[in-house]
């Protein structure tokens, strides 16, 4: 149970950081570079070239935690890939969090508590 | 019920279509990183206009070393900064702001043994020159003044304070002049050189991140295929 619970933190804690921070950077950022052609130079030239290394960095973490997750609650193929990729969409990986935290399958849980 | 020939296929198929995908893209980012990388370089080695380089309040490092060109007319306050030696013999670099723009950019024009010198004439009229930038010299900027008034060295607060306006944050050093001077003074060798482009880091970041996710293709192959085939053999197998 120990480390399903830690993998799971973990996945959660990344799936928040990644997600908010994604959801900054596309729906501040983007329209400030692409709409309103902010982010040239200047602090908010840094934060936008800062956000996205930070995220990419961080999605890798993310993918990750998503990996270790998936193997531990025996997701299927499909919905392992359905978390992974919900992290490059805007504001799914806060839907991928609860579902990832919901759908362990309940008998091997109850097996090893 | 051992994981089936055709799902491993199947895995096997995906992890390597996933893993290809994953590294071409981590190539393309890797050739985005080197067109930028260029597109930077081209643009450092272009002569830029001193005004689109630096201004009174701060310049980019790019436009450290960087050639730089600008037209405008010479003022009538030339400073003397020294004694600086030139093949071993001792003489004065000599400042003269340009007035270009509205701004007023201090031309380091060259190097003179004699501050008498005809050369040290001021062009008078609209000039266009072309040079190096550099950074104004901040070692021993506190020393005293020559009983002359001369400059120790090139500080750029002491040259505002002597011609009472603010300057471009970059010296001039000028190469060439037109119209030449005639006699002209002892070109100045510039101290710097343009610096390396900036590294596209995000570019390069991508490549590397790609290419960790073409890993990523192959981990989950393992535990699908692999350690799966094992779990179905030994129930239990999954302990941690």
């Amino acid at each position: 149970m120990k480390g399903l619970s830690g993998a799971l933190v973990r996945y959660r804690v990344m799936a928040w950081v990644t997600g908010i921070l994604l959801a900054i950077m596309s729906v501040v950022f983007l329209p400030l570079k692409y709409v309103f052609g902010m982010t040239e130079s200047g602090p908010l030239a840094t934060m936008y070239a800062i956000g996205w290394q930070a995220h990419g960095w961080l999605y890798v973490l993310y993918v990750a935690a998503g990996v270790d997750i998936s193997f531990r609650m025996r997701f299927s193929v499909g919905r392992t890939i359905a978390v992974l990729l919900a992290g490059t969409i805007p504001f799914a990986s806060f839907f991928a969090a609860p579902l990832g935290a919901r759908s362990g399958p309940a008998r091997w849980v109850a097996d090893r508590a | 019920m051992a994981v089936s020939r055709s799902r491993l296929v199947a895995l096997t198929v995906t992890a390597v279509v996933v893993s290809a995908l994953c590294v071409v893209a981590g190539w393309w980012q890797w050739q985005r990183t080197q067109e930028a990388l260029d597109l930077e370089r081209a643009t450092i080695a272009e002569p830029v206009a001193v005004a689109d380089a630096a201004d009174v309040d701060g310049f980019p490092a790019m436009s450290v070393g960087r050639s730089a060109y600008a037209s405008g007319e010479y003022a009538d306050q030339q400073i003397y900064v020294g004694p600086r030696a030139f093949e071993g013999r001792s003489g004065w670099w000599v400042l003269t702001p340009l007035t270009t723009e509205g701004e007023t950019v201090v031309v380091l024009r060259g190097w003179v043994e004699d501050r008498g010198a005809a050369a040290t004439a001021i062009p008078t009229g609209p000039v266009s020159v072309s040079g190096t930038l550099q950074p104004f010299e901040t070692f021993y900027a506190d020393r005293p003044r020559s009983p002359e008034g001369d400059l120790v060295v090139a500080s750029r607060p002491e040259i505002e304070a002597e011609w009472g306006a603010p300057v471009i944050s970059l010296l001039f050093v000028l190469a060439e002049q037109d119209p030449a001077s005639d006699p002209g003074l002892v070109p100045v060798a510039p101290t710097v050189a343009a610096g390396g482009a900036p590294f596209p880091w995000q570019n390069a970041a991508y490549t590397v991140q790609w290419f960790v996710f073409a890993g990523f293709a192959w981990v989950m192959w393992w535990m699908w295929a692999i350690r799966g085939r094992r779990d179905e053999a030994n129930a239990d197998s999954l302990a941690t």
